[in-house]
C-alpha cells in the first residue's frame, strides 16, 4: 500500500464540498471519500515529520477529526488535498512538541528542523509534483527545488557515514 | 547549467518527474563525469525508497476502521464544549456561594450571575476555537510563517497566563494572611480558587510552555536543538 497522492480531480473535489454541505447522510459520505482518498499519504507525512509511529498515529487521527469537524466550512481558496496535507502538517508539528523525547537514536530525518523535514516529507509522497508541494507550503513553485536540495544537503550532513 | 548544484537541482527534478527532455542529455553526460553528483542521486534515491517502504508498513499496521468509528461515533464536539462551559459557569456560581457568610449569600449570587453568564459565554467561544484551530489559518499564505507567528503568539500567551495565574494567586494569599478572608470558609477559599488556580498554573509551567517552546524551537524560533 503505498503513500500515493490521491489523483482528485477539480470536478470530485466540488463533488465531495457540495455533500460535505448538505445533509448527514451526504456529509458522512464525503467525508469517507476524502478519508479513503488521503489517509495513506497523510499518514506517510506525519510519520516523518513525527519520526514516531505512535504520535504519527495521533496526528493523522487529528487530521481526520479536524477534517471530519471542518469538511463543511472548507472555502475551496486552495485545492481540499492541499488544505488536508496543511492541516497534516500542523497537526505532526504539534504532535512532535507534545512527545518529550524520542525513544533510541533518533533517525537523521528527525535531527532536522520543521522546515527541511516538511519538504522532504512531502516530497517522498509517490506522485506528487513540485506545483503541489509549492501550494501546500504557499510558496513560488521555483523555491521548492532549491528547498529541496537544501534539505537533502542537511539530512546528509546527519546522516552517519 | 553550470555548477554541480544545478546539476543535483536537475537530478531533484528527474526524480520528481519535473526535468524537461532538452535538460536530460546535459545531466546524462554531466553524471558520467561527476562522482559527486552520481552520490548525490543515489543517496535521493535511497532516502526516498526508505521512506516510502517505511510509510508503506505503517499504513498497513494502522487500524483505519477503527479510527473512522471513534471519529463517527464519538460524543459531538458541540456538546462536550457546552457542557464544560455550562461546568464552568456553574464552579463560579458555586464559589461565590460557599465562599460567602450565609446571610449575604443571596445578595452576593445575584452579583455573581452575569460574571457566570460572561465565564459560561467566554469558556464555549474559547472551546469552540480550540477545537477548529488546526483548520483556522490554513489558507493564509506561507504555511509555515503563518505557523511560526501562530506558535510565537502562543507561547507568549501560555507565558502571561502563567504570571497573571501566579499575581492572582500572590493576591489570594495576601488575602488570606492579612485576614480579609476571615469570613470565607478557608476550605472553600482555597479549595475552591487557590488550588484550582495553582494546578492550572502547575500546567502551564510543565506542559503547555515547555511543549510550545518545544514546538517553537523546532520551527527555529528559539535557538538549541529540538529536543
Amino acid at each position: 500500500m503505498a503513500a500515493r497522492l490521491p489523483s482528485l480531480s477539480a470536478a470530485e473535489e466540488a463533488e465531495i464540498l457540495a455533500g460535505a454541505r448538505a445533509g448527514r447522510a451526504a456529509r458522512g459520505e464525503a467525508f469517507e471519500r476524502i478519508l479513503r482518498a488521503t489517509r495513506e499519504p497523510v499518514l506517510a507525512v506525519c510519520l516523518h515529520l513525527t519520526a514516531r509511529r505512535g504520535d504519527a498515529e495521533d496526528a493523522a487521527t487529528e487530521v481526520f477529526h479536524a477534517l471530519h469537524r471542518g469538511l463543511a466550512g472548507v472555502t475551496g481558496e486552495s485545492s481540499l488535498t492541499t488544505w488536508v496535507y496543511r492541516i497534516a502538517l500542523r497537526a505532526s508539528f504539534r504532535a512532535r512538541a507534545r512527545a518529550r523525547r524520542l525513544d533510541g537514536e533518533p533517525a537523521p530525518l528527525a535531527c532536522l528542523p520543521a522546515g527541511p523535514r516538511a519538504v522532504l516529507a512531502l516530497f517522498a509522497i509517490d506522485g506528487i509534483r513540485s506545483g503541489e508541494v509549492a501550494d501546500i507550503l504557499g510558496i513560488p513553485e521555483d523555491a521548492v527545488w532549491s528547498r529541496l536540495h537544501a534539505a537533502r544537503k542537511m539530512l546528509a550532513e546527519v546522516q552517519p557515514g | 547549467m553550470a555548477g554541480c548544484q544545478d546539476f543535483e537541482i536537475a537530478v531533484e527534478k528527474r526524480l520528481h518527474g519535473a526535468l524537461g527532455e532538452p535538460e536530460q542529455a546535459p545531466l546524462e553526460e554531466h553524471l558520467a563525469r561527476c562522482e559527486r553528483c552520481r552520490s548525490y542521486q543515489d543517496a535521493a534515491r535511497g532516502a526516498e525508497a526508505g521512506m516510502r517502504s517505511e510509510a508503506s508498513e505503517a499504513a498497513a499496521a494502522m487500524d483505519w476502521e477503527r479510527i473512522e468509528r471513534g471519529i463517527r461515533g464519538g460524543v459531538p464536539a458541540s456538546l462536550r464544549n457546552g457542557a464544560g462551559a455550562v461546568l464552568a459557569g456553574f464552579w463560579v456560581a458555586a464559589a461565590a456561594w460557599l465562599s460567602a457568610p450565609p446571610e449575604l449569600r443571596p445578595e452576593r449570587m445575584i452579583r455573581v450571575l452575569p460574571t457566570a453568564a460572561i465565564v459560561v459565554v467566554l469558556v464555549a467561544l474559547v472551546a469552540r476555537y480550540s477545537g477548529r484551530r488546526l483548520v483556522a489559518l490554513v489558507d493564509r499564505g506561507e504555511m509555515l510563517g503563518t505557523y511560526r507567528q501562530v506558535v510565537a503568539e502562543n507561547l507568549q500567551w501560555a507565558k502571561r497566563m502563567q504570571w497573571a495565574i501566579a499575581g492572582l494567586l500572590a493576591f489570594f494569599l495576601y488575602r488570606a494572611l492579612t485576614g480579609q478572608s476571615a469570613t470565607y470558609d478557608p476550605l472553600v477559599y482555597f479549595g475552591g480558587l487557590s488550588l484550582p488556580l495553582a494546578g492550572l498554573w502547575v500546567f502551564l509551567r510543565h506542559v503547555t510552555v515547555p511543549r510550545a517552546e518545544r514546538e517553537a524551537r523546532d520551527l527555529g524560533l528559539l535557538e538549541g536543538a529540538a529536543r
